[in-house]
C-alpha cells in the first residue's frame, strides 16, 4: 500500500507554495486596471486565507504523535520503492515530450512506445514493436487520415 | 416540443449518427468496465475527435458515452469484487456475493435492466422538469446567478472529502480561468509573458491532463494488472433472464432507486457514489425480508444500479439549465457543449429544444443498447479489466497528447496537457478534489462576469448582493452547506467524549 501524501513535511511544503501562488496572485491582481483586478484580487484574499489555513492544519499534524509524524509512517524501503514510481511516471511523461518535441508525433510515438513497453512493462522485443507499430498506425489513421490534422512533425524537422 | 422531439429522433435515425451513438456506448462500457478509468476520462480522450464534428454529432457521441459507463462499471463490480467506477462500489456489496453464489448472471441480468429502467425514468423526470427549470431559470439576475455558482462550488467542496483542500482546489481553478487576456479591462493576466496564453486556457488539454494523462500516471506508479481477482475470466454467466425478472417484481426498489439518483444528480457535487449508496441503504432499510442484505440479495444490485444510471438525468438539470455542472463527466461535457459554441444556460433551453431532445434520445438509446450488450457480453467484458496497465499506459498517453494538439494544432496545448497531468498526479496524490478544480475553471468566466455585473448594479457597494431575495436564499444555502461537515465534527467529538 502506498503511503499517503494527505498529512507530513511534503503537504506542509505544498501548503506554502500554495500561500506564495495566493500572494503573486494578489500581487499582479492590484497590479490590473480596476475590472481586470476586481475579482481575482476577490478571490486571491480568499485563496490566501485558506492557504493560511491549510497552514496551520498540517503545522498542526507535524507535531510529533508518539514520536512519528503522522502520514509519514511506513516502512523506509516501501517509501523509496514508492517514490522510484512516481519519479518514473514523471521520467516517461517528461521522455515522450521531448521526444515528441523534438522529432514529431509519429516518430515519437513508435519510439515511446517501444522504449516503455520494453523497459517499464517489460514485454519482449517483438511484442513492444508489435504495439508500437499498431499504436502509431492507429494515431496516423484516426488523426492524420480520417481527420484530416496536420500532425506536429517535431523542431528537428520543421515544426 | 413534439416538434423538437421528432425533428431529434430523425437526426438521430440518421446512419452516421447512429454510428457516432454506437461508438460512444462502445468506448463507454470499456471504460467504464476498467477501474480507475470511468467517464470521465472516455469524455476527455474523444473529446478531440469531435473537433470536426457537428455539435449535434458531437453530443449523440458523448451522450452514447455518459448512457453507457455506468452499466459498464457494473460488470467488474459484480464478477470481479472491484467497482468500474466509484458509483458501482455499492454494487459489489451484493453483486459479488451472487456470483460467489454461481448466480453472476441473475446479477448482471438485474444491474443491467436496472440500470437502464433507472436511466429512462431519471430522462422522464428530466422531460417533465425542463419546462418548469425554464421558468424558474429566468427568475435569476446576476447576482442570483453568481450567488448560484458560489452555491455549485461550495456544495461539491462538501461533497469531497476534505472542505479545505476542496475550496483551495476551487480557487487554483478559478485561477486558472483568469488566465488570458480581458476583454473587459483590456488587460493581459497570468500570461507570465507567455503570447501563447493570451487566448486563455483551452479546456481540452487541461481535461485531458487531468484525468486521463493524471489516471495514466497513478496507475504507472499502482503499476500490475488492474484487477487483481481472477473470478471473471472462470466464472459462468448464466440466467440472465431471471435477473431481467428479478427487476420487475421489485417495482418499488426500482423506483426509489431511480428517484432517489435522479434527486441526488440534481444538487452538484454529491453525485453518484452517495445516490447509489443510499438508494442501497434505503433498500436495505425498508424492504421486507432484508436479512439477506450483504450476502446475496438482487435487491442490492438493483437499487444502487438503478440510482446510478438515474443521476445522469438528474445532474444534467443545472448544468443545462444554469450551466452549472454537478460532476467530473458533466463538467466535461459542458466543455464539449462550449467547444462547439453552445453557451448552456437559460437561452439553451429555449433556443435549442430539439438540440437538448437529441441528447435524451442519445442517453436513452446509449442505456438500452448498452444493458443489451452487457447481458451478452459481461463475461468477456470482466477481461478487460486484466489487461496489464503498464500496456494501457504508453497507449493512452501517446493518444492523450495527439488529442490535445489536435484542438489548435498548437505544440503548447501539448505542454498544457502535459502540466495538468503533472497537477493532476499531484492533487490524487496530495488528495485534493481535482472536480472541484475543473468546475471552478469551467464556472469562472461566468461567476466573474456575473459578479462584475452586480458590482456595476450595486455601485460597488457588495452589501446590496443580500438586498435580493433569490440571491439572500442562496447565500444561506451556501452557508448552509459550509456548516455539514462542522456539525458532522461536532457531532463525531460528542460521540467520541
Amino acid at each position: 500500500m502506498s503511503r499517503s501524501l494527505r498529512t507530513g513535511p511534503t503537504a506542509f511544503a505544498v501548503a506554502l507554495l500554495l500561500a506564495g501562488l495566493a500572494i503573486a496572485m494578489l500581487v499582479a491582481a492590484y497590479s490590473y486596471s480596476r475590472s481586470s483586478g476586481l475579482f481575482p484580487i476577490f478571490v486571491g484574499w480568499i485563496f490566501l486565507a485558506l492557504t493560511v489555513l491549510e497552514i496551520v492544519v498540517q503545522l498542526r499534524a507535524l507535531r510529533p504523535a508518539g514520536g512519528q509524524a503522522v502520514g509519514e509512517g511506513g516502512a523506509a524501503a516501501t517509501a523509496s520503492i514508492d517514490a522510484l514510481r512516481e519519479f518514473g511516471g514523471f521520467f516517461w511523461l517528461g521522455s515522450m515530450l521531448l521526444l515528441l518535441y523534438g522529432t514529431g508525433f509519429l516518430l515519437a510515438t513508435p519510439v515511446f512506445m517501444f522504449a516503455f513497453l520494453r523497459f517499464a512493462a517489460r514485454r519482449t522485443v517483438v511484442q513492444s514493436i508489435a504495439i508500437a507499430l499498431l499504436a502509431t498506425a492507429f494515431v496516423y489513421v484516426v488523426f492524420a487520415w480520417l481527420l484530416d490534422y496536420e500532425l506536429y512533425p517535431g523542431v528537428l524537422f520543421g515544426g | 416540443m413534439l416538434d423538437s422531439l421528432l425533428a431529434a429522433a430523425a437526426y438521430l435515425a440518421q446512419g452516421v449518427n447512429l454510428g457516432y451513438l454506437a461508438l460512444g456506448v462502445a468506448v463507454g462500457i470499456v471504460f467504464g468496465s476498467i477501474p480507475g478509468l470511468g467517464g470521465a476520462t472516455a469524455i476527455a480522450l474523444l473529446l478531440p475527435l469531435t473537433f470536426g464534428m457537428e455539435p449535434e454529432q458531437a453530443i449523440i457521441l458523448m451522450g452514447g458515452i455518459m448512457g453507457a459507463v455506468s452499466i459498464g462499471g457494473s460488470v467488474s463490480a459484480i464478477l470481479l469484487n472491484t467497482p468500474g467506477t466509484a458509483p458501482n462500489a455499492a454494487t459489489c456489496i451484493d453483486g459479488y456475493p451472487l456470483t460467489r453464489q454461481g448466480k453472476a448472471g441473475l446479477a448482471i441480468g438485474a444491474a443491467a435492466t436496472a440500470s437502464s429502467v433507472g436511466g429512462i425514468l431519471s430522462l422522464a423526470i428530466l422531460v417533465m422538469v425542463l419546462p418548469v427549470a425554464r421558468t424558474i431559470v429566468l427568475w435569476f439576475g446576476p447576482p442570483a446567478f453568481f450567488m448560484l455558482a458560489v452555491l455549485g462550488l461550495t456544495s461539491l467542496t462538501v461533497a469531497s472529502s476534505n472542505l479545505l483542500r476542496g475550496l483551495i482546489a476551487a480557487c487554483i481553478g478559478l485561477f486558472f480561468g483568469f488566465v488570458g487576456y480581458d476583454d473587459i479591462g483590456g488587460t493581459d493576466r497570468y500570461t507570465l509573458g507567455i503570447d501563447f496564453l493570451w487566448d486563455g486556457i483551452s479546456i481540452v488539454p487541461l481535461l485531458i491532463g487531468l484525468f486521463a494523462i493524471a489516471e495514466m500516471m497513478n496507475l504507472y506508479r499502482a503499476g500490475g494488472p488492474i484487477s487483481q481477482s481472477d473470478d471473471g475470466a472462470t466464472v459462468r454467466v448464466v440466467g440472465t433472464v431471471d435477473g431481467i425478472k428479478a427487476v420487475f417484481a421489485n417495482p418499488r426498489t426500482l423506483a426509489s432507486g431511480s428517484v432517489i439518483g435522479a434527486v441526488i444528480g440534481m444538487v452538484p457535487g454529491v453525485g453518484g457514489t452517495v445516490a447509489s449508496f443510499l438508494s442501497y441503504s434505503f433498500a436495505a432499510q425498508t424492504s421486507k425480508n432484508n436479512e439477506n442484505f450483504g450476502a446475496g440479495d438482487v435487491r442490492g444490485v438493483i437499487a444502487p444500479e438503478a440510482a446510478n444510471n438515474a443521476k445522469d438525468g438528474g445532474a444534467l438539470i443545472p448544468t443545462l439549465a444554469f450551466g452549472i455542472p454537478g460532476s467530473a463527466e458533466m463538467a466535461i461535457f459542458l466543455g464539449v457543449l462550449i467547444l462547439h459554441g453552445i453557451d448552456p444556460g437559460p437561452m439553451l433551453l429555449i433556443e435549442r429544444e430539439s438540440t437538448i431532445f437529441m441528447l435524451i434520445l442519445a442517453l436513452l438509446f446509449a442505456t438500452i443498447i448498452s444493458g443489451t450488450l452487457i447481458l451478452v457480453a459481461a463475461r468477456h467484458l470482466a477481461r478487460i479489466a486484466h489487461i496489464d496497465s503498464l500496456v494501457l499506459i504508453p497507449c493512452v498517453i501517446t493518444v492523450s497528447l495527439v488529442g490535445a494538439y489536435a484542438l489548435h494544432n498548437a505544440v503548447g496545448d501539448v505542454f498544457v496537457a502535459a502540466f495538468f497531468g503533472v497537477l493532476g498526479f499531484l492533487m490524487i496524490r496530495l488528495e485534493y478534489p481535482r472536480i472541484t478544480l475543473v468546475i471552478a475553471f469551467v464556472l469562472s468566466s461566468l461567476m466573474e462576469r456575473n459578479f462584475i455585473q452586480s458590482m456595476i448594479m450595486f455601485e460597488g457597494n457588495w452589501l446590496r448582493f443580500f438586498g435580493d431575495t433569490t440571491t439572500l436564499v442562496l447565500f444561506f444555502l451556501t452557508l448552509f452547506a459550509l456548516s455539514i461537515p462542522l456539525l458532522k465534527f461536532m457531532r463525531t467529538r460528542r460521540a467520541a467524549q
